[in-house]
């Protein structure tokens, strides 16, 4: 774009850098607040006079979190739910969109009408939850890998993806006497692996962070996955106690230590449950983007 | 001669040429049809009386010749409240969400410096990585009236502490504020993905005729973002009755029940008849005909837009 330097162009210019910082610092503000608290003494923890910037720091709530089986255990159990899910899925809607790919498949238009009527029509809440449960799937780990296991966007993707492979080379490896299984395994396979992973990353995320489904087909603590026991702990206040130690709970200012442990645990567990996706933000945010692009330009 | 014959290739002959691609594609089908055709069956629940022990087959039709859970369903008293709550929480959802993407969108598109511009957005995209329940964790605990950091700066002014997430009044603002939180920075990428499809010539012939840039924004940008705008608009007038923001929505109707006055939507009344209390037949009542009239209003919508702007869902 063509840059000018009149007084006017320098006005804009002001103006659209302090908004964009300003969105930025609101957008960073609640994060910071949250990380800050965490690691701050009782005294500004309980009065809120933490800002952007701990307060007398203390990493006392850190220990506690671990010193329960509680969140570590729905830690593991995210980790589990979320990579098994993943798989199963991914391994299905790859397996599903390279037919849907092929315009020469004879069942694709057939399939694809099926697929479509399910965008708009469904069982719903219940009749789904019924069957689940009577395919022996409540409170287990199958609750969160076998239903609804596609989903139709990443389907579409997928597809896309594939589509973007030059036929030709398809083409060229067939005239050369490979197999169906051989041109899948060795042309595409290897070609749509960014693909693959774009969409692994948003099956992910989306298992990781789901939280109604799990709180529906779950009903013991042992099987909760991290977003369940942080919406009790942080929402409800519950199982404060469970990481007070023994002493703790048994001296005369038991009540104190109730009321601190509850706040900051609340912090805590918050910023235990957000790390993760901190921690692989930034891959994330690069394939996110790779999906939106490809989708909005073909799809 | 051998073309014609060629061309009739019966359909189970092809069928079984292809039988790579079939097999690829047979354990997604089973999968659909499994967990997405078989509980269409299971609607038929929502027109009996559902008993777990003699399952959906054998249990008796409802009363009123099987609709007698709509009939009840349209008699509830608060049905008019839910029907409320539920379509101006999206009215407010569908006008005010986009714009604060598209007002940042715009600031980061006359941002010279690229490398800030990439910094700023990148940084803003994080929210949108995050649970609901981690969501509206954080803004609990930023509200709270006791240990929250706002309250505490409302405390410094000496005004009282404000109880945010217990005051119906709040909780649809609060709902706008999570989600825009959660979705400023995402929503720049499609927005400036948009202005990236604006004709340069336009922004040229206009420099060349005078326009400095302020009028460049007003006359070229801003127009075609208010027509995106609109079409938006017009798209999501189809799910007017579906629930936005549901986990969102769940969590602080949960967390607590006293602001149902705004807080109760079709989606939240669905879970709590048809879950908690396990009135099945009931709840898959309501489940059906909330699809059924957001199906209609999705096409009606569908249509309208297609008639204004030619852009469709299909």
């Amino acid at each position: 774009m063509i840059r000018e330097r009149g007084i006017g162009s320098r006005i804009i210019d002001v103006v659209v850098y302090s908004m964009a910082t300003m969105i930025l610092m609101l957008t960073t503000f609640p994060l910071l607040n949250i990380v800050s608290t965490s690691i701050s003494g009782n005294l500004p923890v309980l009065n809120g006079w933490v800002g952007i910037w701990p307060v007398q720091l203390n990493l006392e709530a850190y220990t506690r979190v671990f010193s329960n089986w509680l969140i570590p255990n729905a830690f593991i159990n995210s980790v589990a739910y979320t990579v098994l899910s993943t798989g199963y899925s991914v391994l299905i809607t790859l397996m599903m969109a390279y037919p849907m790919a092929k315009k020469h498949f004879v069942l694709r238009k057939a399939v694809w009408i099926l697929l479509v009527i399910t965008m708009y029509f469904n069982g719903g809440l219940i009749p789904t939850f019924l069957l689940v449960s009577q395919m022996g799937m409540y409170d287990s780990w199958m609750s969160q890998v076998f239903p609804l296991a596609i989903a139709i966007g990443n389907l579409i993707l997928m597809r896309i993806f594939i589509n973007n492979i030059p036929e030709e080379l398809e083409e060229s490896a067939k005239l050369d006497g490979a197999q169906d299984i051989q041109v899948f395994f060795r042309i595409v396979l290897p070609l749509i692996k960014p693909g693959i992973a774009t969409i692994a990353l948003y099956y992910a995320v989306w298992k990781w962070n789901d939280f109604f489904n799990p709180m529906i087909y779950f009903s013991t603590y042992e099987r909760y996955p991290l977003t369940v026991i942080l919406r009790e702990i942080v929402l409800q206040g519950s199982h404060v106690d469970k990481f007070m130690s023994a002493a703790q709970r048994a001296s005369q200012d038991a009540s104190v230590y109730v009321e601190a442990y509850n706040t900051r645990l609340r912090y805590t567990a918050l910023i235990v449950s957000i790390v993760p996706i901190v921690a692989v933000f930034p891959v994330l945010q690069r394939y996110f983007i790779k999906g939106v692009s490809e989708g909005a330009v073909k799809g | 001669m051998a073309q014609p014959a060629k061309r009739k290739t019966g359909f189970f002959v092809k069928l079984f040429q292809q039988k790579f691609l079939l097999l690829l594609l047979l354990p997604g089908l089973v999968n659909f049809i499994v967990w997405h055709y078989i509980p269409m069956y299971g609607i038929t629940v929502a027109f009996k009386d559902y008993s777990m022990r003699k399952g959906i087959f054998a249990s008796p039709w409802a009363e009123d010749l099987g609709f007698g859970h709509l009939v009840n369903f349209l008699s509830y008293p608060y049905l008019g409240r839910i029907l409320f709550n539920t379509v101006f929480l999206n009215i407010l959802m569908m006008f005010f969400l986009p714009l604060p993407g598209i007002l940042f969108a715009l600031c980061l598109n006359e941002i010279g410096s690229i490398r800030y511009k990439r910094a700023v957005q990148t940084i803003s995209y994080f929210p949108y990585f995050l649970s609901s329940v981690a969501v509206v964790g954080i803004f609990t605990l930023i509200l709270s009236p006791s240990t929250g950091v706002v309250n505490s700066i409302l405390k410094a002014f000496g005004a009282e502490p404000v109880y945010f997430l217990m005051e119906p009044g709040f909780f649809r603002p609060l709902m706008l504020l999570m989600s825009a939180w959660q979705s400023i920075g995402w929503d720049t990428i499609i927005w400036l993905a948009k202005i990236a499809t604006i004709d340069p010539q336009l922004y040229e012939s206009a420099t060349v005729d005078g326009a400095g840039r302020l009028r460049r924004m007003w006359y070229i940008t801003l127009p075609a973002f208010k027509e995106w705008y609109v079409i938006g608009l017009i798209l999501s007038f189809g799910s007017l009755l579906a629930t936005s923001g549901f986990e969102k929505n769940l969590l602080l109707y949960q967390a607590n029940p006293g602001i149902a006055d705004t807080a109760e939507t079709i989606g939240i009344f669905l879970y709590r008849r048809g879950l908690m209390t396990g009135d099945f037949s009931y709840g898959s009542m309501v489940g059906f005909l909330n699809m059924f009239v957001c199906l209609l209003m999705l096409l009606m919508a569908n249509y309208v837009s297609r008639k204004l702007s030619e852009e469709s869902i299909w």
